[in-house]
């Protein structure tokens, strides 16, 4: 159901197109008639005549998508020649085209582009090399060669330029690192402890630093029998830093070591962030403070920086890297400790979500 | 000292110390306040107390000032030391860094009042010994501790497994230990496993323990390894950081012990050069 008297339509279907212009231009086109129709009385209800409206630019979109692939020299021309495309419309509002691979024995569907011609289109990894079999020890975990590893993950390139993005970071390790993102579970009443010994009675004070984006829930200042001696002094929060003063310590704790317990709620308590500082440490990778609360940032040897951010308001942590395009399973090729930690702390491990 | 003598003195150094002032020469200042401390045999903290006749806003004002001057010095003395405006002193820059002190500007030195903070050095003088198994051998330690009540449950299950050996007669080797005295109680009517009444409860009972004792004995290993992980993390940052500027831990111990020395010398010879 694509006019084709419609010269603009007409020059979209012969004229080469990139992935992006593809979607933007085929997108645009979509819309208009779809608008068209939606606006009209007889059509507006006719659900049947709409969905074959949203199946055929669909299927030109998938058409041209095709060209545009085997256009493209980042992909090796053995591994496009076995790629095919498949087209379905579910209804008047929801589509997919899926990639797949054809082998001597069947056909191998490596990814679905999730209503194509919406703005908010997305990709979806069906068979592509994930997270467990890029760090597995058995070398058989991964499905595909190394050739059609590269192809793949150029054709994942391809398809990102387009806007196409995956959604959820453990489908596949084809994607870039910099923006994902993903939830965590943050240990948000983890008690700071500081320990002093009384000399004399009379003036004491005992405190600790806290993090900049802590907050004090509550203390106690106990004693080596387990008393809370917290009513004795007062509590002063200064410059990033909690201290218990007292000008009556009385003379039996003389000698005794009072022990300042601190429940916080802090946003860097986290398990995951926890579990990076120890595999980066290890790695000798600094993981350093940023200039701002809840950004960490990493400076790999390549003198790129890898940033960790969190946002303990949505239990979620954001990853960046200056390279919008390197991919999870080419950082962790030359960095190993990225897939060792984002492995240990995805997919839906408990002790991190 | 006769009176016009000691007058003279007093009169001589309030001079030198007013001028010093004027001329924000933190050099001369700190001069001033040693020879107050030795000459009247006061402690240098109450020395400024003495001076300013125990005004607080001028004591306050001449600490302000001296600290700024010993802040700028540290910054730059000790690089991987972050000295905040108020004098704290954090090691490194990195996600749980540690607070190693807090500077005191009479004294010219760091202060470590808590325990965490007067654990760092001998942590790191420990890590230096053997950077390679210091982790391990805090694992192997804390790992005997947790299962000490755990251990001696199994010994004492082995024992009792030893005590009716004999009764068994020649046991097959497969079912030697803790395994063979599990099969024992899991299926007492076994004649060939059969074994006197009581010590089958008491291994009942002891198994129990074992099992129960275990679990906990696991959950606590699992946090606290992770707790010794990232405080040995933390040790090898403070450990990386230090070496990358000094040859060892000694040598960084030494430039902390002489922090005072060195900032005089500083201040001496940043003096020299304003009135050069």
């Amino acid at each position: 159901m694509l006019n084709l008297n419609d010269a603009h339509l007409a020059a979209l279907i012969t004229k080469p197109l990139t992935v992006a212009q593809a979607r933007q231009q085929i997108g645009t086109a979509y819309q208009q008639e779809a608008d068209r129709l939606a606006n009209s009385p007889l059509w507006e209800s006719n659900d049947e005549a709409l969905t074959a409206l949203l199946a055929s630019y669909t299927n030109l979109l998938g058409n041209k998508l095709y060209q545009a692939l085997q256009n493209l020299t980042s992909i090796p021309t053995p591994f496009l020649q076995t790629l095919w495309l498949q087209d379905t419309t579910a209804d008047a509002h929801h589509s997919e085209i899926a990639v797949i691979q054809t082998t001597q024995d069947d056909n191998n569907t490596l990814l679905t582009i999730v209503d194509p011609l919406s703005d908010d289109a997305k990709l979806k990894a069906v068979n592509l090399p994930t997270l467990l079999q890029i760090t597995a020890a058995d070398s058989n975990a991964m499905t595909y060669d190394a050739e059609t590893v590269k192809a793949l993950s150029a054709l994942a390139k391809a398809l990102n330029q387009g806007g196409y993005r995956f959604t959820t970071v453990d489908e596949t390790v084809l994607q870039p690192v910099n923006g994902l993102s993903f939830k965590t579970r943050f240990d948000n009443l983890k008690p700071l402890v500081a320990k002093k010994a009384v000399i004399k009675a009379g003036d004491f004070s005992i405190g600790t630093s806290l993090d900049k984006d802590a907050k004090v829930l509550g203390y106690q200042v106990l004693d080596e029998d387990g008393h809370d001696w917290q009513d004795l002094g007062s509590e002063e929060v200064k410059n990033d830093r909690f201290e218990w003063a007292s000008t009556t310590v009385p003379q039996e704790l003389v000698n005794h070591r009072l022990k300042l317990i601190i429940r916080v709620s802090a946003g860097s308590n986290s398990p995951a962030l926890d579990e990076l500082f120890v595999i980066a440490s290890n790695n000798a990778i600094l993981m350093r403070q940023g200039a701002k609360a809840g950004v960490y940032e990493l400076p790999l040897p390549n003198q790129k920086i890898f940033t960790v951010m969190i946002n303990p308001a949505n239990n979620m942590v954001y990853l960046k890297y200056p390279d919008p395009e390197t991919q999870i399973i080419e950082l962790n090729h030359q960095y190993p400790f990225i897939g060792e930690w984002l492995k240990a702390v995805l997919p839906q491990k408990r002790a991190f979500n | 000292m006769s009176i016009e003598a000691s007058l003279t003195y007093q009169k001589k150094f309030f001079n030198d110390f007013t001028d010093a002032w004027h001329k924000k020469s933190r050099y001369r200042l700190y001069q001033g306040l040693d020879a107050t401390a030795e000459n009247l045999r006061l402690d240098i903290e109450e020395t400024p107390g003495y001076i300013l006749a125990y005004d607080k806003t001028a004591q306050a004002e001449l600490h302000d000032f001296l600290q700024i001057g010993l802040i700028d010095f540290l910054r730059q003395h000790i690089p991987f030391f972050e000295v905040n405006d108020q004098g704290t002193v954090y090691f490194g820059n990195w996600y749980h860094r540690r607070e190693f002190g807090h500077i005191n500007v009479i004294l010219r030195a760091i202060t470590q009042s808590a325990d965490e903070q007067r654990r760092i050095l001998p942590q790191l003088e420990s890590f230096s010994d053997d950077p390679d198994h210091y982790l391990d051998r805090q694992l192997d330690a804390m790992r005997k501790e947790v299962y000490r009540d755990v251990d001696s449950l199994h010994t004492q299950i082995d024992n009792l497994e030893a005590e009716n050996a004999p009764e068994r007669g020649q046991a097959t080797q497969g079912n030697s230990g803790f395994r063979g005295l599990l099969k024992n109680f899991i299926d007492p009517s076994d004649d060939d496993q059969a074994s006197p009444s009581q010590p089958s409860g008491d291994a009942s009972r002891l198994k129990a323990q074992f099992d129960k004792e275990k679990l906990t004995a696991d959950d606590i290993f699992d946090k606290r390894k992770r707790e010794l992980e990232v405080s040995a993390a933390i040790t090898r940052y403070e450990f990386q950081a230090v070496m990358g500027t000094y040859s060892s831990v000694a040598e960084f111990e030494n430039i902390l012990a002489n922090l005072k020395d060195d900032f005089m010398q500083s201040l001496k010879l940043e003096g020299g050069r304003t009135h050069a």
